[in-house]
């Protein structure tokens, strides 16, 4: 039992602060999120000796994780469209100026207004940190779909940002 | 490359590791201004996602999985002791509907097992057999023949002795049932090969089995005066 515990934290221990992040944005709700992030680990625990290849564990409790809240929680998302419906407070990792909080916001209004087939691979790429190969196998489709799907979420999140900026600038 | 399919690459995944777009970003000044740009807003996007993640939140995972083992263990636990009742259960009704439901069908059980017991060579020495009997308030005269098998065992009511005489003409087998009552004084059956005589004693009865009726009528008055109910 020492052995699979040391083995277990070793491999994906440390992840627990990207998979909040990435059950956060999944499930808009901090409680939600907190209870999808232990249930992955708990379902990652009793799965563990099916783990073949330990350099993909990262992958692999991302995968668990979108399992579990297709399973469990995809229908408890509360409907949130914009920042001020959210009920956590969002906590910045680091002090930000106020044109930098402006920004950030417009971005986080944006990200919720996203189709999920947009947010998702974003998700992956920058709080997972994975290569488009990588999301490609983790959502189950082909390389240029997860390109094209980036591709339009970050110009959606751009345009939403320039429009908003100028309309904070007109204003 | 070209400057459009650059910008199309820094929508995408802007930390590519294509040599043709790190040539460009260093030596078109437009695609270098492109970069610059989209690296603010991928920081700008960075920052957005980045929240910070519940302080417990590493404790309660360890709870979520130390208290799931503990239901586990107690589930197995309960299931084990549930398998284990139910299997009693299950040996117990299959034993009890086994068990003979008169006298006369638990001596046809017994004398079909009766080839499965080990005679002793030698005779068992009579402060054992006393011994025996002593375990139900029974004392035993000196005369109780030549035993060559003793033992406790099941029979009608409760526990009561099994015990295998020899005499001058064969062996006798004798069941002593020290809680069964007979309907009547005394039952005189057949069954295949054997007679069977049942005995109302003082104390519950006996069971005697042999080849012969003249066998039985050796045995049962030895019996009778050996066998003292306390």
């Amino acid at each position: 039992m020492k052995q699979k515990e040391r083995k277990f934290d070793a491999l994906i221990g440390h992840l627990s602060d990207d998979l909040y992040r990435f059950a956060f944005w999944l499930c808009k709700n901090d409680a939600l999120a907190k209870d999808l992030v232990q249930e992955t680990y708990l379902r990652a625990w009793k799965a563990l000796d099916s783990l073949r290849n330990e350099k993909a564990a990262k992958s692999w409790i991302f995968m668990i994780l979108r399992r579990e809240f297709a399973r469990l929680f995809e229908r408890k998302v509360p409907p949130i469209t914009s920042l001020d419906d959210l009920e956590f407070d969002i906590e910045d990792t680091k002090p930000l100026g106020p044109d930098d909080k402006m920004e950030i916001d417009l971005v986080r209004d944006a990200i919720l207004k996203l189709d999920k087939k947009y947010s998702e691979p974003l998700m992956l790429q920058v709080v997972g940190g994975f290569s488009c190969d990588e999301i490609a196998e983790q959502l189950n489709i082909t390389k240029s779909a997860v390109m094209t799907q980036l591709f339009r979420a970050r110009s959606k999140l751009q345009t939403a940002l320039t429009r908003e900026s100028k309309i904070g600038k007109a204003l | 490359m070209n400057y459009f399919e650059f910008r199309q690459q820094l929508l995408t995944d802007s930390f590519t590791k294509d040599e043709e777009f790190h040539r460009l970003r260093k030596e078109d000044i437009r695609c270098a201004k492109a970069y610059a740009e989209a690296m603010e807003f991928e920081k700008t996007l960075k920052n957005a996602f980045n929240i910070k993640a519940p302080s417990n939140l590493k404790d309660s995972i360890i709870l979520r999985q130390s208290t799931s083992h503990t239901i586990e263990r107690s589930i197995k636990k309960y299931a084990i002791a549930a398998t284990i009742f139910l299997s009693f259960l299950i040996i117990s009704s299959a034993w009890y509907f086994k068990q003979p439901k008169t006298v006369e069908q638990f001596i046809i059980a017994a004398i079909k097992s009766e080839s499965n017991v080990l005679l002793s060579q030698k005779p068992i020495p009579l402060n054992e057999v006393k011994k025996i009997f002593a375990g139900y308030d029974t004392a035993v005269g000196d005369d109780i023949g030549t035993v060559r098998f003793i033992h406790n065992c099941h029979t009608p009511g409760g526990l009561g002795v099994h015990m295998v005489v020899a005499t001058e003409t064969g062996l006798v087998t004798i069941y002593y049932m020290p809680k069964t009552q007979l309907e009547k004084k005394r039952i005189d059956f057949d069954t295949n090969n054997d007679k069977v005589a049942l005995v109302t004693m003082k104390k519950g009865s006996v069971a005697i089995i042999a080849d012969t009726t003249q066998q039985i009528a050796a045995v049962e008055p030895m019996l009778q005066k050996n066998l003292f109910f306390l």
